[in-house]
């Protein structure tokens, strides 16, 4: 798992196993959001009904085609412990994109998408993709956020923005496929740019700031 | 459960049978021959032994039907050594009929199902419901005619005399077992909702609960007993307010840790208050369901309590390390020691603390510290490395009495779990979810009863006396003094690439628009561009192409007191976000024999690119709390190492100022004017002013604009003296209010940067008319 997770260079392992690349993404916003939800609602296929837990569960895999590209996804999710400060460096290294979550009907986690957008700016590496996500849209009656205001932040930071439902499903499959191929189109164009200039390195992918030098894996 | 043990011992008439035990999942001793009713604890799983044969729908319960082949003991009929058995698991039931089944239960040994029910049930169920259940039962089975309506789901017999009297006992049992097992339910203060229901119902009924009404008297006792004793965790963490300067306390205290604390009395200390909030947890919180339930949080206070305590150690961490005015060799034995604190940590397997050091030096204001880094020993980083590698797989392989666990990871799972299963099965409660959540939560109970050899550990007095010294930091301010301990140009050295794509992060700037809490500058720093000597900058602004940061490298622009750029009027977002991203971090002294400051020596504020003298007057001032003395009586000056370097009102003192001192070495003093200078400026102001007025040109919004700044610069186009002379007719005709909207901080700018704004200028009156 730490080798996959860590992993700077998706294309290298995907030569051995079935699939293409490797997308380590993250899911990020307050606890009771929905965050797990919209995981279990996207990996379901995935999920084995006589799931049984395992302590320390860090992540679930998804594969994905897109352009004819299979595309491993692996989700990452900090269900629980948003509340405790371990969401560090080492969580978000080797990160390449991340999914904000908010909740429509409360405007506290809505408010608080500016800190994480903080806490992605200050542990994640640069030009990492982001996309804003509102959940439970299916809940108009309880609804504090529009859709409007949504996509106001999501202009105002720059990225991208969806509005979906896990309880519903809605948009949810859009979400995660709308990031893997916004990760995919970056990730193929710094590959060709590497063609083009032989003599970069792949290295912006993991993370630059590493004081120790060599990568610490993943933690939570 | 293994509690439940003693108390079956002394409540049951009848032979006790061990089938509590938690380990009997799977196992075929005869332990598995009980009554088929049992419910396992674990969740069922299928195997070789065992395999699922269907649903049986019996009333509003569901049972999962498992048939299981048996292995007889050697020593039994060597004619029959396997048979196979159908056990009913209970899956699902109604609410009535999972309350009514607690008795049953009762009446069963099965205590599993008993064990589970109390500790899950608030994810379904209030305690004041569940007891007006329990309640209601209890009558209609004492009243004649309401019993008879009541019959055995299976049966579907009526109850006989004896059969209500044998569940009217059991109900009471149940009471008890609650009161016991789940104080928490009833000792909550101020009203003691269930104690004061359960006494009027004991009144009611008084000679069969006289068991039940002496224990709910007891629980109240101690309810008020504990009240008067509050345990309170470590509760230090960062106030709102930012308050830089009161950090600066925080050297003593590092220094403090440094000197006279060993680490292993550190690790000792922070497991006294590991254990003690760990034993206090009350597992049931931590079910996904009421943890990530928005509310007040009373219901889940025993684990915030936890997560509390373990912010507060990565707090700690952060203000050691970070503290100001420490030598980089002190600031590599502080992380150095933290490692060495993480490790003690682990062999006391506390992986609450060791989870939360270790989360501190990998916050991004300590890990990017590289010169810091670089001075810790190798051996030392590879420790950290390794405790790290092992944090990862912590739970799976250190499950082991007497350790504290991280909490996270039990909440996680306990998330997941309640995500991936409904809770309801068919209209009906889930109760196969339940099970497996108790599963985690006995995990959490086992623990607990592990540890508590440690429970007598105290901390430290030097321990406490650290902590009552620390000034724990926010984020922000941990940022900030991880600048000042290590500028942004050394890291540019190592890594151009990294500042190239600084730029990419369009929305940094944007982004503290927001937020007013906090500062209204970027916190990805780069005091790489401070430094206008280092010969680095000239390939940066190369890489970035970007107009507006080669014209802040240039030498001459920087010289000047009003090179600030004019991005502020810019959309282009990208050079907005690398221009604004210029600020230093100040010492401000106070020098006046009249002001007692008691004992604060100075306080930091952060210089920006575009802070003049005055703005830097009256943050200082503020922040020495002196908020009624007017700016403008005051000088700034500069102290050097061997001199002082007074800067004039009208400077720009981000660009005026030394700094070849380097970060966290800039030290300002502020000096009341003498009579003879106030005179001096005032006169200065009016010769200023009556010349503004004579080139024409407004103070716009409170802002001068330096009539020499309007002149245009030789070579220049002669276009700008055009535009200005046509802009500076528009000028009156341009309302203030917009103006101030659009540009609230500009101060000035040089003569190309000029033209630009008041071409925006020109563009906002256009758009007016």
């Amino acid at each position: 798992m730490s080798s996959a997770a860590g992993s700077s260079t998706p294309t290298s392992i995907a030569a051995q196993k079935a699939y293409d690349y490797l997308f380590k993404l993250l899911l990020i916003g307050d606890s009771g959001v929905g965050k797990t939800c919209l995981l279990f609602r996207f990996a379901e296929n995935s999920f084995n009904p006589t799931f049984i837990s395992t302590i320390g569960i860090d992540f679930k895999i998804q594969t994905v085609e897109i352009d004819g590209k299979r595309i491993k996804l692996q989700v990452w999710d900090t269900a629980g412990q948003e509340r405790f400060r371990t969401i560090t460096t080492a969580y978000y290294r080797g990160a390449m994109g991340i999914l904000l979550v908010y909740d429509v009907t409360s405007k506290k986690t809505f408010e608080n998408i500016t800190n994480w957008l903080k806490n992605i700016e200050e542990h994640a590496a640069e030009g990492v993709e982001q996309l804003l996500v509102a959940n439970k849209c299916d809940q108009e009656d309880k609804r504090v956020i529009s859709e409007e205001q949504g996509q106001l932040l999501a202009v105002h930071h720059g990225i991208d923005f969806i509005e979906c439902s896990a309880m519903t499903g809605e948009n949810v499959r859009e979400a995660f496929y709308r990031m893997a191929r916004r990760v995919k189109t970056k990730h193929e164009s710094k590959e060709s740019a590497q063609r083009a200039d032989g003599s970069k390195s792949v290295k912006i992918l993991s993370d630059p700031g590493s004081p120790l030098g060599k990568s610490l894996g993943n933690c939570c | 459960m293994l509690n439940f043990r003693g108390f079956f011992k002394k409540v049951r008439s009848r032979g006790s049978t061990s089938n509590a035990s938690v380990s009997s999942r799977n196992s075929t001793s005869e332990n598995e021959l009980q009554p088929k009713e049992i419910t396992p604890l674990s969740y069922f799983q299928e195997d070789e032994s065992t395999r699922a044969w269907g649903d049986e729908l019996s009333g509003d319960l569901l049972y999962t039907i498992i048939l299981r082949r048996v292995r007889y003991s050697k020593n039994s009929d060597e004619g029959l050594q396997w048979e196979t058995q159908k056990v009913r698991l209970l899956k699902a039931g109604s609410l009535e009929r999972l309350v009514d089944h607690l008795a049953a239960a009762f009446l069963h040994d099965d205590v599993n199902f008993l064990s589970i029910f109390l500790s899950t049930y608030r994810t379904f169920l209030n305690p004041l419901e569940a007891l007006e259940m329990l309640i209601l039962r209890f009558e209609n089975l004492s009243n004649e005619e309401t019993a008879k309506t009541l019959s055995n789901s299976d049966s579907k017999e009526a109850y006989s005399k004896s059969d209500c009297e044998a569940i009217k006992a059991s109900i009471l049992r149940v009471l008890e077992l609650w009161i016991e097992r789940h104080p928490e339910d009833w000792q909550q203060p101020p009203k003691y909702i269930l104690v004061q229901r359960t006494l009027q119902f004991c009144n009611k009924y008084k000679a069969e609960t006289e068991d039940v009404e002496r224990k709910t008297r007891k629980t109240l006792h101690d309810a008020r007993r504990k009240q008067n004793k509050n345990v309170t965790p470590l509760s230090l963490l960062p106030t709102k307010e930012t308050d830089l300067d009161r950090t600066s306390v925080n050297k003593d205290a590092a220094l403090f840790f440094l000197r006279h604390m060993s680490e292993s009395d550190i690790a000792k200390s922070l497991l006294a208050y590991d254990v003690r909030l760990f034993r206090r947890v009350i597992p049931w919180q931590c079910l996904g369901s009421v943890w990530s339930r928005r509310g007040t949080g009373a219901e889940i206070s025993t684990v915030k309590a936890t997560v509390k305590q373990f912010n507060h150690v990565v707090y700690i961490v952060l203000a050691t390390v970070l503290s100001p005015c420490l030598s980089l060799g002190q600031r590599a034995k502080i992380v150095e020691k933290w490692i060495k604190v993480a490790e003690e940590s682990r062999t006391f397997k506390n992986f609450s603390s060791l989870r939360a050091i270790l989360s501190g030096l990998q916050t991004h204001a300590v890990y990017r510290l590289k010169k810091t880094w670089e001075v810790v020993p190798e051996n030392v980083k590879k420790n950290f490395e390794k405790l790290h590698e092992e944090m990862k797989s912590e739970l799976k392989s250190d499950h082991e009495s007497s350790s504290v666990p991280y909490l996270g990871t039990f909440l996680h799972d306990l998330m997941m779990l309640d995500t991936a299963h409904t809770d309801l099965l068919k209209g009906l409660i889930n109760f196969e979810k339940r099970r497996k959540e108790f599963e985690l939560l006995t995990m959490i109970s086992l623990l607990q009863m592990g540890c508590e050899k440690h429970e007598k550990q105290q901390p430290s007095q030097d321990f406490e006396q650290f902590i009552s010294l620390i000034q724990p930091l926010t984020d922000e301010q941990g940022f900030e003094l991880s600048q000042m301990a290590e500028g942004g140009d050394k890291t540019l050295d190592q890594e151009p690439v990294k500042w190239g794509s600084l730029l990419q992060h369009s929305f940094s700037t944007l982004m503290d628009d927001s937020d007013s809490d906090t500062i209204s500058e970027p916190k990805v720093a780069s005091s790489a561009l401070l430094d206008l000597k280092s010969p680095r900058i000239s390939t940066v602004s190369f890489n970035n192409a970007s107009a507006a940061t080669s014209g802040l490298a240039s030498p001459n622009s920087g010289a000047r007191p009003s090179s600030s750029s004019s991005q502020q009027n810019n959309n282009n977002v990208p050079a907005r976000a690398a221009a604004a991203r210029t600020y230093v971090i100040v010492r401000i002294t106070v020098d006046d024999p009249m002001i007692d400051l008691n004992g604060v020596n100075y306080r930091c504020i952060r210089v920006s690119e575009h802070d003049r003298v005055k703005s830097v007057l009256a943050h200082g001032l503020a922040k020495h709390n002196l908020l009624h003395e007017r700016p403008s009586c005051w000088n700034l000056i500069q102290k050097l190492k061997n001199r002082e370097l007074p800067l004039p009102d009208s400077t720009n003192v981000f660009h005026a100022m030394d700094k070849s001192l380097g970060d966290g070495q800039l030290e300002f003093i502020l000096r009341r004017k003498t009579h003879h200078e106030l005179h001096e400026a005032e006169k200065l102001q009016r010769q200023k002013k009556s010349k503004l007025y004579g080139t024409q040109t407004a103070t716009v919004s409170g802002m001068t604009i330096p009539p020499s700044l309007l002149s245009p610069a030789p070579g220049k186009a002669q276009v700008q003296v055009e535009r200005k002379e046509s802009v500076a007719q528009k000028i009156g005709s341009v309302s203030m209010a917009n103006l101030g909207k659009d540009e609230p901080t500009k101060n000035g700018g040089s003569a190309s940067i000029k033209s630009k704004s008041l071409s925006t200028m020109t563009s906002i009156n256009r758009s007016n008319t």
